[in-house]
């Protein structure tokens, strides 16, 4: 009788230690999920993509000024575009966004001009996977000037920003 | 006398021993049934750690499988309808002028949309669409059929007992005139 | 039979104990649970990346309603003023329920924005649910 009394004890220490186990645990899941940010630079990149677009063409026609040595030079006012940031995790001296415009004829493929803004050594991580990256995204589109030459527009954007979508 | 009394104590003498051993036995029993336990109790939390931490934690994020349409394509697309041939005429005036595409603007389809959009969609099909409910798009040979959006079973599209969810897709349509449109699917 | 009474009493008093320790442990987890889920620094970080897509895609001219409800009820739990809680700096967004923290995230959208009228919680309805963006014109 005694020794099923200790038998007792320690059993009701043990189930505590589990209950103990399972509540630390339950208690690493919350946080790892609910510490883990939204990462929202997939849907920056398309809103960045999009307005690039909006900007160079409209109804199916490239914007007259488009191919214009101005146009180039200013094109971050031309199109509306501010890539200034927050001023943490250093990110005002590493730029957080990059855009590359490549024109091209559509008809010979042949490359026409293009233009660049923002951290270009951003680019070099293009190819790597993994969510410490930044977020590369290269779209195409088709249009024509008034004089009907045919275009393929080559848009690529990346979004870095890692610090705040990435745990 | 003496030896009923001796047989009397022995049998309590053996049915204590009886219990003692049976309690041995029982707490061996409930030893090993925790160690069971807990075994599969910290292989199920291992499970479950590795899951919230790996697998949940990366899907925070904006769901793009719901987007119902594409900038791009869309310019792409009236484009597309606004370049001419060596003659003259504009894509949307051979649609609206024939029964569905030729040489010239299913070719330009292709090298368009399969080449710049293919990659992204699983589905890509530009064709004619009309109003007639029996056959609400026309076949052609650049592009085949028009994909299926709606669930169910396409052999029988009316059929509301076997309804599934809607396929995701973008969709872009211009009317040609009264009874038929150029239709641009892009299917998720 | 006394050793027998004694017995009964020691197993209903151990059980009720046992079960009373457990309840209140899960309690506290249960609680921590909520907390975490409701939590203000979460939908800080929420909206303030939730507003920062909506101004990247947004044109001039265009009014947009954001349902706000549960940042809002915690704001108020902080006495925190409606019209301070989301404020524009540039092309930062910072949004801010309670006294101390807040989460800022930048747009790339060049827009003007009039701080003063340009965000503010719609106080058509009652309780207060949504916010209103409403953009301005071009730079």
């Amino acid at each position: 009788m005694i020794k099923n009394k200790k038998a007792d004890k320690i059993i009701s220490v043990y189930w505590f230690a589990i209950l103990f186990i399972v509540a630390a645990a339950i208690v690493y899941m919350v946080i790892s999920f609910y510490g883990e940010p939204y990462d929202i630079r997939e849907a920056e990149a398309y809103a960045l993509t999009n307005k690039v677009a909006g900007c160079l063409s409209e109804a199916g026609y490239l914007n007259e000024t488009v191919l214009s040595e101005d146009f180039r030079e200013n094109f971050m006012e031309k199109c509306k575009l501010n890539f200034e940031v927050e001023d943490v995790y250093g990110w005002r001296e590493w730029g957080q966004y990059y855009v590359e415009i490549n024109f091209y004829d559509f008809s010979t493929n042949q490359s026409i001009s293009s233009i660049k803004k923002g951290n270009e050594a951003l680019k070099i991580d293009c190819d790597k996977e993994g969510k410490t990256f930044p977020v590369c995204l290269e779209r195409s589109f088709y249009t024509l000037d008034k004089e009907k030459n045919q275009y393929q527009i080559n848009v690529l954007s990346i979004v870095r920003k890692t610090d705040k979508n990435v745990q | 006398m003496f030896y009923p009394l001796l047989e009397k104590q022995t049998k309590m003498f053996n049915k204590k021993i009886g219990v003692f051993m049976k309690d041995k036995r029982s707490q061996i029993g409930e030893t090993m049934t925790w160690v069971v336990a807990t075994v599969i109790i910290i292989m199920i939390l291992l499970i479950s750690i590795l899951v919230a931490a790996s697998y949940l934690g990366k899907h925070k994020g904006v769901d793009f499988l719901a987007k119902r349409s594409d900038l791009l394509a869309s310019e792409s697309f009236f484009a597309y309808l606004l370049t001419e041939d060596t003659g003259g005429q504009t894509v949307y005036e051979q649609l609206r002028n024939q029964e569905n595409l030729n040489d010239f603007n299913g070719n330009l389809a292709i090298k368009i949309f399969d080449e710049l959009y293919g990659g992204e969609y699983p589905e890509v099909w530009i064709g004619i669409a009309t109003n007639i409910a029996v056959s609400p798009s026309i076949k052609n040979q650049y592009f085949g059929s028009k994909p299926v959006l709606t669930g169910g079973d396409p052999k029988y599209p009316f059929a509301e007992s076997i309804k599934k969810p809607d396929k995701p897709y973008v969709s872009q349509r211009i009317t040609l005139d009264e009874s038929k449109s150029i239709e641009l699917v892009l299917t998720h | 039979m006394r050793r027998m009474i004694n017995k009964k009493g020691n197993i209903l008093t151990q059980n009720i104990i046992f079960i009373i320790l457990n309840l209140i442990f899960l309690s506290i987890l249960v609680v921590f649970l909520f907390s975490k889920m409701g939590s203000a620094a979460v939908l800080e970080e929420k909206y303030a990346k939730q507003i920062a897509l909506i101004l990247d895609s947004a044109e001039p001219g265009m009014i947009i309603n954001l349902n706000m409800e549960d940042a809002i009820k915690i704001a108020n739990k902080e006495n925190r003023a409606l019209n301070n809680i989301i404020s524009i700096q540039s092309n930062v967004v910072k949004v801010q329920l309670r006294e101390k923290g807040d989460y800022s995230y930048s747009f790339f959208n060049d827009i003007v924005i009039d701080i003063d009228f340009s965000i503010y919680p719609d106080t058509s309805s009652i309780p207060v649910k949504e916010y209103v963006i409403f953009i301005e014109g071009d730079n």
